[in-house]
């Protein structure tokens, strides 16, 4: 079918996926996060075998400072290895900064597609909604919500998802706003192509680059809030996360430094890790900023 | 004969005399003590709240006390008889009199229960609902008449559940809005002086107190809002005195490291950690499992790492706070010690393998989520793996009294007597009911052993009922006892003469300085 295609996106695919990584690769910083976001992947893939024990091992070795021999950053007040805390931890952070954000993009686009793409009562419907939940405190929600209906994995991934939506719905609604009067779209309504295919066999693929940069930024903030919840006592009660180390050590902030110091620096190299890959991405994909496009 | 006596005799005053010399009571000095809240009035008779009860324990008396054992003894009352049938208690008072010169009389005690203590206090209202009548039949004698047998009367009778107050300065006023309550006027060793609200409240040595004369002149008590000023406060001397109940744990192993400072670690008010198990869980049902649970479980470790070190493991299905309920034939420490190896062989015996179960408690309380952390990591030793599960107060009550969990961490307080609080533990109950045996255990031996043991005043007759049900409970297991919570307190090196009652904040009277 030859429907013309906008001269961003055409570029994007002319460059391919070496092109995309010829313009990535030229901010440092996103080459950083990047490398961040690699090892913490591999981390949470191999925390079984990187892990010196288990992370539920406890111990009547309980708060041995770092270089402790087999406890390289030492115990927490239940004799429990930190180290291994830390690694299994990835793992939960991950699948949730993952699956929110997955979670998140998936409905952002629904909505913002619908939105942008019919207009009229069902746009301004879909807006005041995203509106309602732009405008609520998403901790405080999040926070009552888990309370409520438990912390567990699941209800985690799903509350975050569910609160974290509104960005990408607002862009994609943009996106399609200018692009429903593109040519290209024309041309595949005159050939009598059904609603749902012009939106996403058409017009997604276009707008995707942009909704993957706010995606990644997503990933950052659903790690974020999760480590939040833990932090408050909120994180799933059978995994060991970095917020839930967080929220034991702040009685013994005074006493054992080593078991809030690891547990945030991880959380904070995560969360900058996938910041600095959406803004190398969001970068490299916007051609206005891109070099001899 | 006599010649092996006389020698252990001077053995004995041997030994004895350094310690006398040492310990001789000397009169004077002020004490400040630390509350960690304004008390709201000064009236003990109308607030169980732990800052008035403070205050109320030097400022008034009651018919009886609680020595650190908890055995009860005369204060106004100076005896009394009990009938046969254990229904009517009859007490002789005292030559006593009010700080205001009044003589304490059998119609201020019936007054003070009937009118001021019956309506509003918390804990003497379970002693109340037990009365048929209160009656003073003369100015020395007051005689209650029960409804049925009910042992733990004695122990609610003592000044933090039934002090006296002046009946010619309440009679005919609102026992809740009586100015008397801000200036109050007890029969107490020590006298009220003044209160600055907000900062302190002052009292001094009542000389015409009906016993032994307080050896302190004053005793100060200091509002200390602050966790951390309040230990602070003790190691600059500021202060003399801090119990457990206002002192940040964290700070005890600092303050025990300071000479100036006399740290005190023990039983006073029982308080209970232990562990329901559903006892209609198909598994859980067979007492091998439930035993195999209690030998995987560390209790010492538990005590150590998840209550920082203030407790003891439980000796008993009722710990060790009242000696009359506690057997050394089924001690749980020594029938049940911490033995993976011996739990796993119970539950191939019993037949289970791959047990997971649900682990219910109150997500507010930091030491049932470390505990459960170490229970978690102990029962996967032994092929059981927990899905631990904090919940929010409410819905933890809701789910563990409507029997929907397999395991929780629960704690009860017996003040006074194991029958006020820790018999619901074991009785016979229906599911629904709040605060009483969640476990669906019933046993009506246990059950009539028990409900015996609460009406029998003589404490040697409970303690044969007790060894009784403790040896049925002990086999049947149907709570797992965790441990015992200590109390503690810091005072200055030089304040003696404390800890002579069962609660702390009873006995200040006997509290003096040595050098």
């Amino acid at each position: 079918m030859a429907v013309p295609v906008p001269a961003a996106a055409r570029a994007a695919a002319v460059g391919g996926l070496a092109g995309f990584w010829r313009q990535f690769r030229r901010h440092r910083t996103g080459v950083f996060g990047l490398a961040v976001v690699v090892v913490l992947v591999l981390v949470a893939v191999f925390a079984p075998w990187l892990a010196p024990t288990d992370p539920f091992t406890t111990s009547r070795a309980a708060l041995q400072p770092p270089g402790t021999p087999g406890h390289l950053l030492g115990t927490d007040h239940l004799g429990r290895d930190v180290l291994s805390g830390v690694i299994w931890g990835a793992r939960v952070s991950l699948i949730v900064g993952l699956a929110a954000a997955f979670t998140a993009t998936v409905i952002g686009i629904l909505v913002g597609a619908v939105a942008g793409y019919f207009g009229g009562w069902a746009d301004e419907l879909l807006m005041r909604v995203t509106e309602l939940f732009q405008i609520i405190p998403r901790f405080v929600l999040a926070l009552i919500v888990v309370a409520f209906f438990g912390s567990g994995l699941v209800n985690l991934i799903l509350v975050i998802g569910i609160l974290s939506w509104p960005q990408t719905a607002r862009l994609v609604r943009s996106q399609f706003l200018r692009h429903r009067t593109l040519p290209y779209v024309d041309g595949a309504r005159v050939v009598g192509m059904r609603a749902w295919r012009i939106i996403f066999v058409e017009i997604l693929p276009n707008v995707l680059a942009p909704v993957i940069v706010v995606a990644s930024l997503d990933i950052a903030q659903a790690i974020l809030l999760e480590a939040s919840l833990g932090f408050f006592g909120l994180g799933d009660p059978n995994l060991r996360s970095w917020g839930g180390m967080l929220n034991t050590a702040q009685q013994y902030v005074r006493i054992a430094w080593w078991m809030s110091i690891f547990p945030g620096l991880a959380i904070s190299l995560a969360v900058l890790g996938f910041n600095l890959v959406g803004d190398g991405l969001n970068e490299a994909t916007d051609p206005r900023l891109r070099e001899g496009a | 004969m006599s010649r092996l006596l006389i020698v252990l005799a001077c053995l004995a005053a041997f030994v004895a005399a350094p310690a006398l010399a040492q310990s001789t009571p000397t009169p004077g000095g002020t004490a400040i003590v630390v509350l960690g809240s304004d008390p709201e009035h000064l009236n003990a008779g109308i607030s169980t709240g732990y800052p008035i009860g403070a205050v109320g324990a030097s400022l008034y008396s009651a018919l009886v006390y609680q020595d650190a054992d908890g055995v009860v003894h005369g204060e106004l009352a100076e005896g009394w008889t009990v009938s046969d049938d254990n229904l009517v208690y009859t007490f002789t008072l005292r030559d006593a009199t009010f700080h205001d010169g009044a003589p304490v009389t059998a119609a201020d005690v019936v007054y003070t229960m009937e009118s001021i203590l019956g309506p509003n206090h918390g804990r003497f209202q379970r002693a109340f609902n037990e009365m048929a009548s209160l009656e003073a039949p003369d100015a020395r004698t007051v005689v209650i008449t029960l409804n049925r047998p009910y042992a733990p009367l004695l122990g609610l009778l003592t000044v933090f559940d039934a002090p006296i107050l002046p009946k010619h300065l309440y009679e005919g006023s609102d026992p809740l809005a009586n100015p008397v309550n801000d200036a109050p006027v007890g029969s107490g060793p020590f006298r009220f002086v003044e209160w600055v609200r907000g900062e302190r409240v002052v009292l001094e040595r009542f000389a015409g107190y009906f016993l032994e004369p307080a050896l302190l002149d004053r005793l100060i008590y200091r509002v200390v809002p602050q966790d951390v000023a309040r230990s602070t406060a003790i190691e600059v001397g500021e202060a003399d005195l801090v119990w457990g109940f206002y002192m940040p744990t964290s700070d005890l192993p600092r303050l025990e490291a300071n000479p100036d400072v006399a740290v005190w670690k023990g039983l006073t008010i029982p308080s209970l950690y232990f562990m329901f198990v559903n006892n209609d869980h198909p598994q859980l049902g067979d007492a091998r499992v439930r035993q195999a649970i209690m030998h995987a479980i560390d209790r010492e470790q538990i005590v150590e790492q998840a209550q920082g070190g203030l407790g003891e493991v439980a000796g008993g299905p009722f710990g060790a706070g009242f000696r009359y309920a506690y057997s050394e034939a089924t001690d749980y420490r020594t029938l049940y010690p911490h033995d993976p190896e011996r739990a796993r062989e119970l539950l191939a015996e019993a037949g289970v393998a791959d047990l997971t179960l649900r682990f219910v408690y109150d997500s507010a309380r930091g030491a049932f989520a470390a505990a459960a952390e170490i229970m978690r990591d102990n029962l996967r030793q032994v092929g059981i793996t927990l899905d631990v599960q904090p919940v929010e107060r409410s819905v933890m009550v809701e789910r563990v009294y409507g029997r929907d969990y397999d395991l929780t961490l629960q704690s009860f307080t017996s003040s006074g007597d194991p029958a006020i609080g820790y018999h619901r533990i074991y009785l016979t109950a229906a599911p629904g009911s709040n605060f009483v045996n969640a476990t669906g255990y019933a046993n009506t031996e246990v059950d009539r052993l028990l409900t015996e043991a609460a009406g029998l005043a003589d404490q040697d007759a409970r303690a044969a009922l007790y060894a009784e049900a403790m040896a049925i409970l002990a086999a049947d297991l149907p709570t797992l006892p965790i441990f015992d919570e200590l109390s503690t307190q810091a005072s200055t090196a030089n304040l003696n003469g404390l800890l002579q009652r069962l609660d702390q904040r009873d006995g200040l009277e006997f509290a003096w300085f040595g050098n």
